[in-house]
């Protein structure tokens, strides 16, 4: 198995920010590389009559391949291994001041598929039309966007595009080496342990390797090669309780390599366990609705900081549209305007720090050096003793913040790149032991009046919630007025008083953002390590949108003085009126 | 609904370059075997339906009194090349299965049309590529009932609606009563060399590097076996298949004004012997190369209305779309068509020297592979030659399980692409004329036609991509092929011209009276039709036809700049 390498090759030390020259041995041996510095060299002259020229171009490939294998009840259902690679192609015309990016009729260009040989003649000739098209297209978007902030009583002054250092970093190329024969095997062995779950109705097991090699070039002199590797490992499966709701269980196991997923027998264990919850879960009462003292327990902690945190430490800014459009509305973060005041307990801190490989031993997956712009990732301090100091930020330049710090990692909206987390951090002063927290929980709900506390678990983070528990949570937020709340509880417990728990099911979480972070009363000395895949739509639902990239959160658990939570409204169906078919025992 | 005709890839540079990448193994085909017996995939498909099938006549208000499941496996390899270059490498391996349940009683169902309410109960479930009896079994349950719950709510529905419509005139039954079949053919299975291939594309398409007007080309290979496998409540239990290679090529350039011009060749067979010499498809490569540079400087066409000749494959799209798509059984039944023929049989439709044929037993045409061959159709009815117009007069329609008018039974055509509902589709269209002169002796007459009409000059349509045509009452009843070489033809000896931008316009009835006279040869054209029930592998045969008068528009130009930058030049 091939590991991520560190050290840069060939162009000198990392970071190399000297110039460089394209008839550089590590550039003229890579053709994807030198088809793009060329071609970039003719695409910065392109100028159509007296229209605005390109100040700007930047020229991406993924190179990926994937092996997506799909298994259930013991029968492969899909195995496939692709090799593909996705241009990028970016040319921005008019000044990083005002050029056709962010506004509503901004896009991102992305051009179908290059040759998959090296061939050099055939890369540049789709370079070259993919520029010529997006050439074209920069110049009516930058004049209709100057035709709508004609119109606009107030245009925003912020500039289009920050500067950013140039970057050389060429890293050995990624490339997959795993046995696709023996995941399958390992895939029909785990799917086949929900042949002994009887109320278990649907279920999947899931094994993804992509190994990419990103490769950038750009008019400013930036030229980068660096491995983009994501691999995971999905449980899911859904059952009908005996009131007619579906229940489901979900579980992500997530890497950069398939290196670092669990061994076979790990996942024949976790498939096991994945069924044996939902057993439980079927069985489970429903809960009525909650209000009181809550107590997020280790992963359940760091989903709900990585569900509430995403669009809280990134500021999004408004395109310009035609006044009275209507057309972007955009959620702003519930943080935008408190830098410099308290938005936590002093006795808390939040830092991403993408640079980090491992915490005590554990690989993290947020872990990058580079973003998706060129930019060195940079460690950020978020919030320090409970003040907000910052954000993070791509090349889009937002009010407050001039620079990128590095942390552009996936294709926002309106010709952008969106702001993701890399490591997350969750560091407190204060700290209580991990095992005296329900303890803790339970002196609270006592001193509240209550029978019981609430202690979560895990949460339906990334969702794999189905369109219909979608619509229906939609329809129950919106009749509460509520804009924003967080991914429901997929395990969750009374704690009563005695100590003893019962696991209830069907709660939603009422109005919750990073705003009720403040609440925090406690946090546990044991540290967790959440890998995740993020791919930026709302509740992470897994496998939404194009694209995908990986973070981490490393959070303690957290006890909550007041949660409201509520009962879902779900109209049950009848169970089907044929019973399921007898399954037969496997190996 | 547009039912319509396209390429095998149409010539869209997006298309044949935003192909999907993912590639498929399929190393583990050898069926998994559960605690040391295996059990077929058939054994495993009929159990399921006859426990599904009983339970719900016990439980079911209202209950069943059909279900069939038809699986299907589609095993493909596809090599694609553009500049030499290899685009995409892939193999993919998917097995699913569509569930039809009927509820009520044959005479009246769930099927039954009722205005335009579209009727689509079944989407297709993906299952275990093993013959794994558990995960078959759980899939088939869960979209059982997910069909079952849709097929009631759909009949206790319109059983209240037609009631409150003024006359309610479909009258017909909505199922027939067709003989159970068993019956077992496994496709032959043919090695494909990835590498090989891979080798090929690359060759052929890298000709195109030499001509600089093209900007998008591509030539790609697919290899696709289909494995079907069918049961039904009545006792049918089927399973067949078919193979299929094919061989595109396509290019597009800028003329100077900037209207986009392609042309497409393509080449199927069922079987890799009968695919030509990497030489021959080589020097079609080249053919369709230097076609495009010639369209590239070629006069834009002017409307005009004039006599023409449409080669034999521009008439086999003709027949395809304005007359085949009017004879499907269901669009005589369904108040939103047209029905231009629904009253016509035993009538003439076309002239009399004319016959047609839809023969889905047909495997080839003189030496041509037709792709629109299969041994049973979708709902199980063995496939037979139809003979829908006789010397011109209407004898019958081309029938699915559903019957119309007279008609009470399927004659086989009974079609859909996996995920669709079945609905009556064409096979292998074959046109038959009495009338038939030489190629030569049909120029003549096109050139006398010209002096005759006193036009400037005739068309020859060489070419064409596809076609649309619209059956419903909605639309203008019209028809349009998408021409991609025509030729002006003069009556003064002048030779002929090359033109680009033309677009064929017309309604049925009518162009069907100006047909003068055919050629002697026929050719063949293999394409996908799309419609109701998806896209489905069809051919079309006809020797070439000549017309009285044809009516020509101009193609839509989008009027693209050419690239501001020259082609990138490499030493």
């Amino acid at each position: 198995m091939k590991k991520r390498v560190v050290t840069a090759l060939a162009l000198g030390g990392m970071f190399n920010t000297l110039a460089w020259s394209a008839d550089a041995p590590a550039i003229q041996n890579d053709v994807q590389l030198r088809a793009m510095v060329d071609e970039l060299a003719r695409t910065k002259t392109l100028q159509l009559n007296n229209l605005d020229k390109p100040y700007f171009v930047q020229y991406a490939i993924s190179d990926s391949e994937e092996i997506l294998i799909l298994a259930s009840l013991g029968g492969i259902l899909t195995s496939s291994y692709g090799h593909s690679r996705s241009p990028h192609i970016e040319v921005r015309v008019g000044s990083a001041q005002f050029d056709n990016t962010n506004s509503v009729f901004s896009g991102n260009a992305r051009f179908g598929s290059l040759p998959i040989d090296d061939d050099y003649a055939a890369l540049r000739t789709e370079f070259w039309l993919g520029s010529d098209a997006v050439y074209k297209s920069s110049t009516d978007q930058i004049t209709r966007k100057r035709n709508a902030a004609r119109e606009m009583a107030e245009v925003d002054q912020t500039p289009d595009l920050s500067p950013a250092k140039p970057l050389v970093d060429l890293e050995p190329p990624s490339h997959l080496a795993i046995d696709q024969h023996q995941w399958e095997e390992i895939l029909r062995r785990a799917s086949a342990k929900f042949t002994a779950a009887p109320s278990v109705s649907q279920s999947h097991v899931r094994f993804r390797t992509i190994s990419s090699s990103y490769r950038v070039v750009n008019s400013e002199g930036t030229i980068f090669r660096i491995p983009q590797d994501l691999s995971d490992v999905t449980i899911y499966a859904e059952a009908l309780a005996p009131d007619g709701n579906k229940v489901w269980n979900y579980r992500a196991m997530v890497g950069l390599t398939a290196a670092s997923l669990p061994s076979g027998e790990a996942v024949e264990k976790m498939a096991e366990r994945t069924a044996a919850d939902l057993e439980s879960l079927v069985k489970a009462p429903v809960s009525e609705d909650y209000s009181g003292p809550v107590l997020f327990e280790q992963e359940a902690a760091a989903q709900m900081l990585a569900a509430t945190l995403e669009d809280a430490i990134r500021l999004q800014r408004k395109p310009v549209a035609p006044p009275n459009s209507n057309s972007s509305q955009i959620l702003e973060s519930v943080w935008a305007t408190k830098v410099g005041s308290k938005v936590l307990p002093e006795w808390l801190s939040i830092i991403d720090d993408p640079l980090k490989q491992d915490f005590q031993g554990t690989e993290l997956a947020g872990f990058y050096k580079v973003d998706d712009e060129g930019v060195a990732a940079e460690r950020v301090v978020l919030v320090d003793k409970g003040v907000m100091k910052g954000f993070l930020a791509s090349r889009e330049p937002v009010k407050t913040i001039a620079a990128s710090n590095g942390h552009g990692r996936l294709p926002g909206l309106w010709g952008t790149e969106l702001a993701v987390p890399g490591n997350l951090f969750i560091e407190a002063s204060e700290k209580t032991p991990e095992d005296q927290m329900k303890a803790k929980l339970i002196e609270k709900a006592k001193a509240a009046g209550l029978k019981f506390g609430l202690l979560i678990r895990r949460l339906d983070f990334p969702s794999a919630a189905g369109g219909e528990e979608l619509q229906s949570m939609g329809r129950q937020l919106q009749k509460g007025g509520v804009s924003r709340t967080l991914n429901s509880p997929l395990f969750a417990y009374r704690v009563y008083l005695d100590g003893h728990e019962e696991l209830v099911r069907g709660l939603r979480f009422k109005d919750f953002s990073a705003k009720d972070l403040r609440d925090i009363d406690m946090a546990s000395d044991k540290p967790y390590v959440l890998n995740y895949v993020n791919n930026g739509s709302g509740f992470n639902h897994a496998d939404s949108g194009q694209s995908a990239t990986t973070s981490s959160v490393i959070a303690p658990s957290l006890l909550l003085d007041s949660v409201d939570l509520a009962r879902a409204e779900n109209e049950p169906g009848k169970l089907p009126l044929v019973p399921a078919p007898a399954l037969m025992a496997q190996q | 609904m547009i039912p319509h005709l396209r390429l095998l890839a149409a010539p869209r540079p997006c298309l044949l370059l935003a192909v999907c990448i993912l590639a498929g193994s399929w190393t583990f085909a050898k069926a998994h075997a559960t605690n040391g017996t295996k059990i077929g995939l058939l054994d495993i498909v009929t159990d399921e339906l006859n426990r599904e099938f009983s339970a719900l006549k016990a439980k079911g208000d209202p209950p069943p009194y059909y279900m069939a499941y038809e699986v299907t496996e589609e095993q493909s390899t596809t090599e694609s090349a553009t500049l030499g270059a290899l685009i995409s490498d892939s193999q993919s391996r998917t097995r699913g299965f569509d569930t039809t349940i009927r509820i009520g009683s044959p005479a009246f169902d769930n099927y039954h049309p009722y205005k335009d309410s579209r009727i689509q109960f079944t989407h297709f479930a993906q299952i275990s590529l093993d013959d794994n009896p558990n995960e078959i079994r759980r899939s088939l349950w869960v979209e059982t009932d997910r069909v079952y719950r849709g097929a009631s709510r759909r009949l206790l529905q319109i059983k209240t609606d037609q009631q409150l419509l003024a006359d309610d005139k479909e009258k017909n039954a909505d199922f027939s009563v067709d003989p159970a079949v068993k019956y077992v053919r496994d496709p032959e299975q043919f090695h494909v060399n990835r590498e090989d291939w891979a080798k090929r594309v690359r060759q052929w398409s890298g000709e195109f590097k030499s001509h600089e007007k093209i900007l998008s080309s591509g030539v790609e290979f697919e290899a696709r076996r289909n494995l079907v496998t069918f049961v039904n409540t009545e006792g049918s239990a089927i399973q067949t298949g078919s193979n299929l290679f094919r061989i595109v090529m396509q290019a597009e350039a800028l003329a100077s004004d900037g209207m986009s011009v392609a042309d497409f060749d393509s080449i199927e067979a069922a079987d890799p012997a009968h695919l030509p010499s990497d030489k021959v498809v080589m020097d079609r490569v080249k053919v369709l190369a230097k076609k495009v540079d010639d369209l590239v400087v070629a006069p834009p066409a002017e409307p005009i209305v004039c006599p023409a000749i449409l080669s034999g494959r521009a008439s086999a799209v003709f027949f395809h779309e304005i007359f085949g798509h009017r004879v499907e059984g269901h669009r005589q039944k369904d108040i939103s068509e047209g029905q231009t023929f629904t009253k016509m049989l035993g009538t003439k439709v076309l002239p009399d020297f004319i016959s047609v044929t839809f023969d889905a037993t047909r495997e080839n045409y003189k030496g041509n592979d037709l792709i629109g061959h299969y041994d049973y159709d979708d709902e199980g009815v063995k496939a037979r030659p139809v003979k829908v117009v006789e010397d011109g007069v209407l004898k019958t329609f081309l029938l699915s399980r559903s019957p119309v008018g007279e008609f009470k039974e399927s004659n086989g055509h009974g079609r859909r692409q996996p995920g669709f509902e079945v609905v009556s589709r064409q096979s292998n269209l074959l046109v038959e004329s009495t009338k038939s002169v030489s190629s030569k002796e049909l120029r003549a007459r096109l050139i006398e036609e010209i002096k005759k009409q006193n036009k400037p000059y005739g068309l020859y349509f060489e070419e064409v991509s596809s076609g649309y045509t619209t059956t419903g009452r909605r639309g203008l009843q019209a028809f349009t092929v998408v021409p991609l070489v025509v030729y002006r033809v003069f009556a003064d000896g002048r030779p002929d011209e090359l033109i680009r931008g033309v677009d064929i316009v017309g309604t049925p009835l009518a162009s069907f009276q100006k047909i003068l006279a055919t050629s002697d040869k026929a050719e063949v054209f293999n394409g996908y039709c799309g419609a109701e029930s998806g896209s489905v592998p069809v051919s079309a045969v006809s020797p070439a036809i000549l017309v009285s008068e044809i009516e020509t528009q101009k193609k839509q130009n989008a009027q693209e700049k050419q690239p501001l930058l020259p082609r990138p030049e490499f030493k």
